[in-house]
């Protein structure tokens, strides 16, 4: 039985809603021991609002719950954090370092220990107390203003991005201090900014404006200098198909695939810039021969001359997509009710890993306390109903 | 001697593509080395992308290649023959990754699948950047940015509620495939190294784009789909009230709870219209805030103010409120400038553009620009004459027959 990567890791997990919980559950996948922090008093946000986010963001991690209010309370967060190896939270500036659970102050109980904090636009800064989290960290970014349709407004595209970002780039930070800390003994303290994982995605639009001035736009869907290049109307009720022709090549084996109509020749489409420049008439040319085609005949056609060309998934087609199903991308989870529900796993896949994966089951809101104080923290039985009936347990 | 918590990590990246070489740069600039691979005649496809630097292209002055190849040594050399294959071979034998992006069935074509890498290079970590991934249907399919950020699911939400049906899914500005596609290569690199210390064997870190633009879209859609057995479609899918316009532009505002929207509707200096029963009975106060009607209403008192008046009022009654930048504003904003996140990085000729910088801050191993973006083929002669011994002799062969 070959032990998983982050075997004997444990992280204290303080972080609520999603871009910590994701990063969290990420190492739990890869075999660490994440046990997240809860309270009755303020159960995370997800799980309040009856989410189906809760369920998917959470899974493999052990739950308890800890009321950090009380003196005891943080007595007990000091315990759990002496025996971990990272403390991961993403509360609004100032509020560990008032709870005495700062940087220094958990370097005191564990000099190695590696502590992340994240923030929507970080924790130094003239707004650095700004509430700030999820879609609104997107907008600031200056995502937004470059998302939309060609002359549009900005806006988002209805579903958080930057979270799920976030939860990535966490992930990537903890592992490289991991490694730090398995070569050299040494911990750290990690700050993030959310708003800047997302700025440090859109360099074009970035460095055109830094280079040349120039401030851009929602752009739609359109590719400077490419066409078609966009989404096409399919067969079937709202189906829809993506295309990009980028190359003359591209464009060259694009005509042969669709039966070389007459318009493929004309002067207006002669070369890759005159394509971009009547963009509109050749989108609509090319809707009239996608709507007559499902999405997937489209991309099956165009595939099979090395076209990039896929359809627009909806939830159902994601989960039932034929590539997704033999990777096992999506994989059963125990909910709390003990059913078992398909959710998203790793986002990469590793061969041979003999290791495997650790897909574990939903914590309940203190599901784990048993587990945290009792096995882990070595309290009596009885010492653990006290605290209950202190509210520290709570 | 670079530092950062990667300081001891060899990458060769074989990738010319925007994933791989963000991927390799996420890794580089937390202190791994690495050696970029680039094809002959003219390399990496991204020289050629704008905007450049300056203002006329060139393969050495393209800003985009600039931000995604600093701290990297180029070397070219020709992999379509076996003499190119073996140098390769011979730099894999000193390296710990090996990052390619290429299709399946093109790495198998040249004996460089991972069962035949990992037979000659056993401790070798093989991250692979594909469109669809190493198994599955679609495992030979090519994509681009837009298609994988459909395929993956990510667009389909769009136009949204009260959208027009004829508007087609969208993507994201910029290329938001292709870039998270490299961040969680990185990641997965990094699973792959763990995975190394426990038995000392190499592993395939299989990194899809299409995987990549799901992982973004593991809930809300997604997730109300398989749990709450909800399927939204384009134009009943959306979050909150969209963005709220103002006297210089838009803004985002969340306000949950009772107290944020009383203390938002104080700003506003109570108007008549939130004394409406529609907003003092609790049962439909929530979809009422959320409504167009009432986004109309607030826009009537907003467009008198920017979007940082709008904000400092907001903010200082602790309601979750920023500001939808341009461009221009965040590079600008005061927040983004007190931290130094936009930095200088260089050209090989010199010249210099403000990038974005450091995504997170290391207190002990920070984040660091050592070396600027390289020439096409900068660090060839060196690497192989150090690393490979090659001598000059063997080096103007390998010139000669177009193998370097």
């Amino acid at each position: 039985m070959v032990v998983k990567p982050l075997e004997g890791i444990r992280v204290a997990d303080f972080s609520w809603v999603a871009a910590g919980p994701i990063s969290t559950k990420y190492l739990a996948i890869l075999g660490a021991e994440v046990i997240k922090i809860e309270s009755s008093r303020r159960p995370d946000t997800l799980r309040r609002l009856g989410n189906t986010a809760h369920p998917t963001v959470n899974y493999s991690k052990r739950g308890c719950t800890l009321n950090i209010t009380e003196p005891k309370g943080i007595d007990l967060a000091k315990d759990i954090i002496k025996k971990s190896d990272v403390v991961i939270d993403n509360f609004a500036y100032g509020v560990m370092d008032r709870l005495g659970l700062g940087y220094e102050a958990l370097r005191e109980i564990k000099p190695d220990i590696i502590v992340v904090s994240a923030a929507g636009l970080g924790k130094t800064g003239p707004h650095k107390e700004h509430v700030a989290f999820g879609m609104l960290v997107e907008s600031y970014s200056g995502l937004h203003g470059i998302t939309g349709y060609e002359g549009g407004p900005p806006r988002d595209l209805g579903s958080p991005w930057s979270d799920p970002l976030n939860g990535c780039y966490l992930t990537l930070a903890m592992l490289a201090a991991l490694k730090h800390h398995k070569c050299t003994g040494e911990g750290q303290y990690i700050e993030f900014s959310m708003a800047e994982v997302v700025s440090a995605q859109l360099p074009e639009a970035i460095l055109d404006y830094t280079v040349h001035g120039n401030v851009w736009e929602p752009r739609g869907n359109i590719e400077e200098g490419a066409s078609p290049h966009n989404c096409y109307p399919c067969l079937g009720e709202d189906k829809w198909v993506a295309i990009a022709v980028t190359t003359e090549d591209e464009w060259s084996r694009f005509c042969v695939a669709i039966g070389n109509p007459e318009w493929c020749h004309d002067e207006q489409f002669a070369d890759r810039y005159r394509r971009f420049q009547h963009r509109q008439e050749l989108d609509r040319l090319v809707g009239e021969w996608t709507v007559h085609r499902t999405p997937q005949e489209v991309m099956e056609i165009l595939q099979a001359a090395n076209i990039p060309a896929g359809p627009s998934h909806n939830a159902k087609e994601l989960v039932e997509d034929p590539n997704f199903q033999e990777q096992g991308f999506y994989v059963p989870i125990e909910m709390p009710d003990g059913g078992e529900v398909l959710m998203a796993g790793l986002p990469w896949r590793m061969h041979p890993n003999p290791a495997g994966y650790k897909y574990e089951k939903v914590p309940q809101l203190g599901g784990d306390n048993g587990y945290v104080f009792g096995d882990l923290l070595g309290l009596s039985k009885n010492e653990i109903e006290t605290l209950i009936e202190q509210g520290v347990i709570y | 001697m670079s530092h950062g918590p990667l300081a001891d990590l060899r990458i060769i990246e074989w990738g010319e593509s925007i994933p791989t070489s963000y991927c390799s740069k996420l890794l580089g600039d937390l202190g791994a080395e690495v050696i970029k691979i680039e094809s002959l005649p003219s390399g990496d496809p991204c020289r050629f992308k704008g905007p450049f630097l300056p203002d006329a292209p060139h393969p050495d002055a393209s800003a985009l290649f600039l931000y995604l190849n600093t701290n990297k040594y180029s070397v070219t050399l020709n992999l379509e023959t076996p003499t190119g294959r073996e140098i390769l071979h011979q730099l894999l034998d000193q390296s710990d990754f090996f990052l390619e992006g290429r299709l399946p069935k093109d790495m198998e074509r040249l004996e460089l699948d991972y069962d035949t890498l990992h037979k000659h290079h056993p401790k070798l970590i093989v991250v692979s950047l594909t469109p669809f991934g190493q198994k599955g249907p679609y495992r030979n399919y090519v994509t681009s940015d837009l298609v994988s950020f459909q395929i993956g699911g990510f667009g389909n939400g769009t136009p949204g509620r009260g959208g027009n049906p004829d508007d087609p899914p969208l993507r994201s500005g910029g290329r938001q495939a292709d870039f998270t596609q490299g961040a969680y290569g990185a990641t997965g690199a990094l699973h792959g190294w763990f995975c190394r210390e426990v038995d000392g064997q190499g592993q395939h870190v299989d990194v899809s784009e299409q995987a990549a633009v799901a992982s973004q879209m593991q809930y809300g859609r997604v997730s109300n789909y398989t749990i709450a057995g909800q399927l939204q479609n384009r134009l009943s899918a959306g979050m909150g009230v969209g963005l709220i316009t103002c006297k210089d532009g838009y803004f985002g505002v969340n306000y949950t709870g009772d107290d944020q929207w009383k203390n938002w509707v104080a700003i506003m200096g109570d108007p008549d219209w939130s004394k409406d029963e529609a907003f003092t009975n609790e049962d439909t106060r929530m979809q009422n805030r959320g409504s167009p009607k009432t986004k109309a209403l607030i826009e009537a008192w907003t467009q008198q103010y920017t979007k940082d008046e709008i904000r400092e009022m907001a903010q200082a009654k602790r309601i979750p409120l920023l500001p939808t930048n341009t461009i221009e504003e965040i590079v600008q904003s005061a927040q983004m400038q007190a931290r130094g996140y936009f930095v200088e990085a260089s050209q090989s000729s010199g010249n210099k553009a403000l990038v974005p910088g450091a995504p997170y801050n290391f207190s002990s191993t920070p984040w660091s620009l050592r070396s600027p973006a390289p020439r096409l083929g900068e660090h060839t002669s060196i690497i192989l004459r150090e690393r490979l011994r090659v001598n000059e002799k063997e080096l103007a062969n390998l010139r000669a027959a177009l193998i370097i």
